[in-house]
C-alpha cells in the first residue's frame, strides 16, 4: 500500500495522538510552571540598589552635596505626587493598578507597535522592571526573563500595588545619574519630589524610557523635542485615564531643565561635607563610609549663601596677591555664640588642589591676636589657647564666640540634625560650658576694642549700630611690612567671625610647604579687615 | 502495518464470493462513473456486509442506507482510488455509532471483515482507527472458541434466505445534500467564532493607537532655551561671564569685573510691579553681552528676546526652581550693530505667545529669530 494512502487513512489517529501529546505537553508545563511558582523565591532587593547616598543640605534646606557610591535617596510613596505617579504608570504600564505582575496584552502591543512603528513601548509591567532593576542581577537571557515573569507575579500576589510602585518609583534609572524619583527631581528640576508639579512629573516619566538618551534634555534641541513629545503623550494619557482634568492637560507647559552636567559650583562646599560628613559620622557612631551608604540627610549648620558671599569676596580680595612662589592662603570662620553653630567655614579656594581644610586644620601663628586674652582665667576646653602659638582659626572662633556669649563656650559644630527617611535620627544639641567669668569677658572686650593691632574701629558696632554688644580687632604675628599672618576677628552677640591670612612657598622637600612672608601689596591688614567687614555686612544684612 | 492490502490478500483463500471483494481491485475506477453508478454497483454487497452486522434485514437496510448518505455528502472529496476503504469505514462508524456503542461491536465488526470481507489485519486496523495488536488481539480471542471456517459457514448461514432490498438512491441523494449543506454551515460557524475574538482584538490597539498618535501640536512661539539653576551654580554665559543666581538677585563675574550683583528689589526697577532690567558690557572677542532681571512675573515665561540693532536675538534665560517669578536672561549681540542700533528692547513671551513685558517702548517684534539662528 503506497505510504499517501496509508498516511491518509490513519489520518484521523494520528491527529488524534498528536493532540493528545500537546495536551500532556500543556499539562507537564502548567505543572511546572505551578511547581516552579512555588519552589521560586522573591529575592531580597540586591545589595547595589540598597545602597542610598547621603545628602548634606545648608540650615534652610539648600543642597549642599552628597557623599556615596548612587545618586539615590529613598522617599515614601506618600510623599510622591498622586499625579508624578500616575504620569509613570501612563508611560510604563496603563494596566499597573489591575494587571497581574505580568500582562500578556502589554506584550502582545509591544510586538504589535514594534511592528506598525508607532510609540515604542516595553512589554514589560512595571512589576517587571522592579523586578529586573532591583531584585535579579542584570544579566540577559531568556531563563532570567522566564524567572523575572514568575516573581513579578508572586511579588504581585504577596505585596500591595503600592509597595511595588514605591520600590519602582525609588531604584528605576532616570538619567543623570540619578536612580529614584528623588535624585531625578533634583537634578532635572532641583525640587524635592512632593513639589513636582504635573508636567514636571510627566516629563520624569516620559524620560524612564529611554533615560540615557532624554537625560540631555534643555541642551540638545533634537532630544527636547522628541522628549517633548513623548511628554505630551504621557499627558494625553494621564488625561484618557482620568489621573488629570482636561483643564491640567490644557494648562500643563513642558518644564525647563537644570544644566547637565550642573554647572560649577565654588570649590567650596566639598570642605564642608568633609568637616560635616566626619562630624555626622562621629555623633552616629559609624564609620564615614557607612554614613556615604546609609542614606541619611544630614541637615548641616552652614549658611550657603553667606558662604557663596564669602568664598566669592575672598577670591576678589585675595586675587592679585602673592606671586608664583608664595601662596596666600584665607581661612574664614563664622560661628554663633553661646551654640557653637558654624555657619561659615571657608578653608581653602579649591578643594582639587588643597583638600585640606584651613580653617579647621590649619595651624595659623596667632601673634597680638590672643592678646586680649592676656591675665583672663579660661577654664574647660579653652584652657591652653593663651599659650598656643599657632591655634586653628576655629578654635580661635571658638574662644571669641564664648567672650561674645558672655563667657560659655559652646563647642562648634557643623551638624544640627541627621533624619533618614523622613525620621529624624540624631539632633545635635550645643555643648555648653562656662570657660570665663563676667569680669574676664568684660576685661577681654575692653581690650579688644581698644585694638590691639593698631585698629578700633569698630566695624560690627557700625553695621549694626548695637554700641557695645561686641568688638572688631585686627591682629596678627609680625609687623609693619613683614606680616606673617594677619587675624581680622569680629564678634557680636549674633556671630563670631574669624578671618586669618597666612602664606607659605614651597618647602626644601618635595610636597612640603615652609611658612612665607605675606606679600605688602595690597596691604593684608587691609585685605583682611574689607574681607571680615563685608562678611559681616551680608550676614548682618540675612 | 507493514504489509499492504494486497499482499495478504492471497492468505485468505475462500473468500472470493465476499460481495465487496471487487471493489479493491484497480479495475473499477470510481471516477470514471459517478456516485449513481457506485452505488447501483455497490448497494447490494454493502446490504449484505451491514445484514451480517445488524440485527434484523430492516435495521440492515437503514445501515447501508445511512451509510450511503455520508458517503454521497462527503463524495467530492472522497479519494477516487480509496473508495471502498472510505465507504467500509463510513458503514462502520455508523454501525458503532448507531447502536450506542455496544461492547461486542468492535468484535463483531473485526470478525465482518475479517472473515466475510477478507480484509487484512492491518486494514480493519484502519478502518477502526485502532492498531493492529487490537484487531489481533480480537481475532485470537474469537479464534480459540469458533474457527474460521465455522465462522464464515455461519456467516452464510445467517445471509440464507436475505434478499437485498432496491437501492433508494432519491432518498440518498436528498438526504445527502441536505447533511452537506448542514455540514458546511457548522463549519462556518466554528470558523467564525474561532475567528471573532482575535479579529476583535486586533482591531481594538490599532483604534488606540490611532486615537493617541496624533498629538495636536501646541500653540504659541517654539519656546526659548529656559533653564533651572540651583542657587550658586555657575553658568558659563559667554567666555569669561560667569552668571549665578542666588535666592535674592544676580550675580555675574566678567573679565572687566568679577561679581557684581543685581539684586531682584532693585531700586531701578519698581518694587511692587513686574518690571525688566538690561545691561550691557563689551567682551574681549567683540561682542556685546547684555544681561538683566526680568521680575513680577505671575505666568512663567518661555522666551524671553531682545531686539537690538535691527535684529531679534532669543535671550537665555536661567531662573530658580519653583517658579520664583523673577529669573535671569543674558543674550550676545554683535558690537557694532548694538552700538549703530540704538535703542535696545527685552520682551518676555508667555506660553501662548503673548507679551508678559516690555522693556520700553521700542517697536515690537517683527520677525523672531531661531534660537543660535545668529552666531557671533
Amino acid at each position: 500500500m503506497p505510504l499517501r494512502t496509508r498516511l491518509r487513512r490513519n489520518r484521523g489517529r494520528l491527529l488524534r495522538r498528536l493532540l493528545v501529546a500537546c495536551l500532556t505537553l500543556v499539562v507537564l508545563v502548567c505543572g511546572g510552571v505551578v511547581v516552579a511558582y512555588e519552589l521560586i523565591v522573591v529575592p531580597e532587593p540586591h545589595p547595589e540598589t540598597v545602597v542610598q547616598s547621603t545628602v548634606f543640605v545648608d540650615a534652610d534646606g539648600s543642597y549642599l552635596g552628597r557623599r556615596g557610591p548612587v545618586d539615590r535617596q529613598e522617599v515614601p510613596l506618600s510623599q510622591v505626587p498622586r499625579h508624578v505617579q500616575d504620569a509613570v504608570i501612563a508611560a510604563e504600564n496603563r494596566s499597573f493598578r489591575t494587571d497581574t505582575g505580568v500582562s500578556p496584552r502589554a506584550v502582545a502591543r509591544a510586538v504589535w507597535a514594534t511592528v506598525s512603528g508607532g510609540a515604542p513601548q516595553g512589554g514589560s509591567t512595571i512589576t517587571q522592571q522592579y523586578v529586573k532593576n532591583a531584585l535579579l542581577t542584570p544579566e540577559r537571557s531568556l531563563t532570567r526573563k522566564a524567572r523575572e515573569a514568575l516573581i513579578a507575579v508572586k511579588l504581585d500576589r504577596t505585596r500591595d500595588k503600592d509597595e511595588i510602585l514605591e520600590g519602582y518609583l525609588n531604584t528605576v534609572y532616570f538619567g543623570r545619574g540619578a536612580a529614584g524619583v528623588r535624585a531625578a527631581a533634583r537634578n532635572y528640576f532641583d525640587v524635592a519630589p512632593e513639589d513636582l508639579t504635573v508636567s514636571q512629573g510627566a516629563a520624569l516619566a516620559a524620560i524612564v524610557n529611554i533615560p540615557s538618551h532624554y537625560e540631555k534634555a534643555g541642551s540638545d534641541p533634537k532630544v527636547t523635542a522628541k522628549l517633548r513629545d513623548r511628554w505630551e503623550w504621557v499627558l494625553d494619557a494621564m488625561e484618557a485615564g482620568g489621573g488629570i482634568t482636561g483643564e491640567q492637560r490644557a494648562d500643563a507647559r513642558f518644564p525647563a531643565f537644570r544644566f547637565y552636567p550642573p554647572g560649577g559650583t565654588e570649590g567650596q562646599r566639598q570642605y564642608l561635607i568633609d568637616v560635616a560628613a566626619q562630624e555626622a559620622a562621629g555623633r552616629l557612631g559609624i564609620t564615614e563610609d557607612q554614613l556615604a551608604r546609609g542614606g541619611y540627610t544630614v541637615h548641616t549648620t552652614f549658611d550657603l549663601a553667606l558662604q557663596d558671599a564669602t568664598a566669592e569676596s575672598v577670591k576678589n580680595r585675595v586675587k592679585g596677591s602673592g606671586d608664583d612662589v608664595v601662596r596666600v592662603h584665607t581661612a574664614v570662620v563664622g560661628i554663633e555664640p553661646g551654640d557653637g553653630a558654624v555657619r561659615v567655614l571657608y578653608g581653602g579656594a579649591d578643594y582639587a588642589r588643597q583638600p585640606f581644610n584651613d580653617a579647621v586644620s590649619g595651624a595659623v601663628e596667632a601673634g597680638s591676636v590672643l592678646d586680649p586674652f592676656d591675665g583672663v582665667r579660661l577654664g574647660g576646653p579653652l584652657r591652653g589657647l593663651r599659650g598656643a602659638t599657632a591655634p586653628t582659626p576655629l578654635r580661635l572662633a571658638s574662644a571669641y564666640a564664648a567672650v561674645a556669649a558672655d563667657g560659655v563656650y559652646a563647642k562648634p559644630r557643623t551638624v544640627a540634625r541627621i533624619t533618614r527617611e523622613g525620621r529624624t535620627v540624631h539632633t545635635a544639641r550645643p555643648e555648653t560650658r562656662r570657660v570665663l567669668d563676667g569680669k574676664g569677658v568684660f576685661a577681654v572686650t575692653a581690650r579688644a576694642r581698644e585694638g590691639s593691632g593698631g585698629q578700633s574701629v569698630p566695624l560690627a558696632a557700625r553695621a549694626d549700630g548695637k554700641e557695645g554688644s561686641g568688638a572688631f580687632l585686627t591682629a596678627g604675628a609680625g609687623g609693619g611690612i613683614t606680616r606673617r599672618t594677619v587675624w581680622s576677628v569680629g564678634y557680636d552677640s549674633r556671630l563670631a567671625l574669624a578671618v586669618a591670612l597666612f602664606a607659605d612657598r614651597p618647602g626644601a622637600k618635595k610636597d612640603t610647604t615652609a611658612p612665607a612672608q605675606l606679600p605688602s601689596d595690597p596691604s593684608p591688614t587691609e585685605c583682611a579687615e574689607e574681607l571680615s567687614g563685608g562678611i559681616w555686612h551680608v550676614a548682618s544684612d540675612s | 502495518m507493514n504489509t499492504g492490502a494486497g499482499i495478504h490478500r492471497p492468505t485468505v483463500t475462500d473468500v472470493a464470493h465476499s460481495p465487496l471483494r471487487p471493489a479493491c481491485s484497480p479495475r473499477v475506477r470510481p471516477e470514471d462513473s459517478d456516485f449513481a453508478g457506485y452505488a447501483r454497483d455497490r448497494w447490494p454487497r454493502l446490504v449484505v456486509t451491514a445484514r451480517l452486522l445488524a440485527e434484523d434485514a430492516g435495521a440492515a437496510e437503514e445501515l447501508a442506507r445511512r451509510t450511503l448518505v455520508r458517503v454521497y455528502a462527503r463524495w467530492r472529496r472522497i479519494p477516487r482510488n480509496d473508495v471502498d476503504f472510505h465507504v467500509r469505514r463510513s458503514l462502520v462508524r455508523v454501525y458503532r455509532r448507531g447502536r450506542a456503542r455496544r461492547t461486542d461491536g468492535r468484535r463483531r465488526v473485526v470478525l465482518v471483515l475479517r472473515y466475510w470481507e477478507g480484509l487484512g489485519e492491518a486494514e480493519i486496523a484502519q478502518v477502526l482507527g485502532c492498531s493492529v495488536g487490537a484487531v489481533r488481539a480480537v481475532l485470537r480471542r474469537a479464534g480459540k472458541r469458533v474457527r474460521a471456517e465455522e465462522r464464515r459457514a455461519g456467516f452464510a448461514a445467517a445471509l440464507a434466505g436475505f434478499v437485498p432490498p432496491a437501492v433508494p438512491l432519491d432518498g440518498v441523494r436528498r438526504d445527502g445534500a441536505l447533511r452537506r449543506r448542514r455540514r458546511a454551515g457548522v463549519v462556518a460557524a466554528g470558523c467564525a467564532l474561532l475567528l471573532a475574538p482575535p479579529a476583535v482584538l486586533a482591531a481594538g490597539p490599532l483604534g488606540g493607537d490611532g486615537a493617541t498618535g496624533a498629538s495636536k501640536a501646541p500653540d504659541g512661539p517654539a519656546p526659548g532655551p529656559v533653564r533651572i539653576v540651583s542657587p550658586g551654580e555657575r553658568v558659563a554665559a559667554a567666555p569669561g561671564v560667569d552668571v549665578w543666581l542666588t535666592s535674592d538677585g544676580q550675580h555675574w563675574s566678567s573679565p572687566q569685573a568679577s561679581n557684581r550683583f543685581r539684586p531682584v528689589n532693585d531700586g531701578n526697577l519698581d518694587s511692587t510691579g513686574a518690571g525688566v532690567s538690561v545691561q550691557g558690557e563689551e567682551l574681549d572677542d567683540g561682542t556685546y553681552f547684555q544681561s538683566g532681571v526680568y521680575r513680577g512675573l505671575s505666568a512663567d515665561p518661555v522666551r524671553v528676546e531682545i531686539r537690538t540693532g535691527g535684529r531679534t536675538v532669543t535671550a537665555n534665560v536661567l531662573t530658580l526652581a519653583g517658579s520664583p517669578g523673577w529669573g535671569v536672561w543674558y543674550a550676545r549681540t554683535p558690537l557694532a550693530e548694538t552700538v549703530a542700533g540704538g535703542g535696545r528692547t527685552v520682551t518676555v513671551y508667555d506660553a501662548f505667545g503673548d507679551v508678559l513685558m516690555r522693556s520700553d517702548l521700542g517697536p515690537s517684534v517683527a520677525q523672531p529669530v531661531r534660537v543660535g539662528a545668529w552666531r557671533p
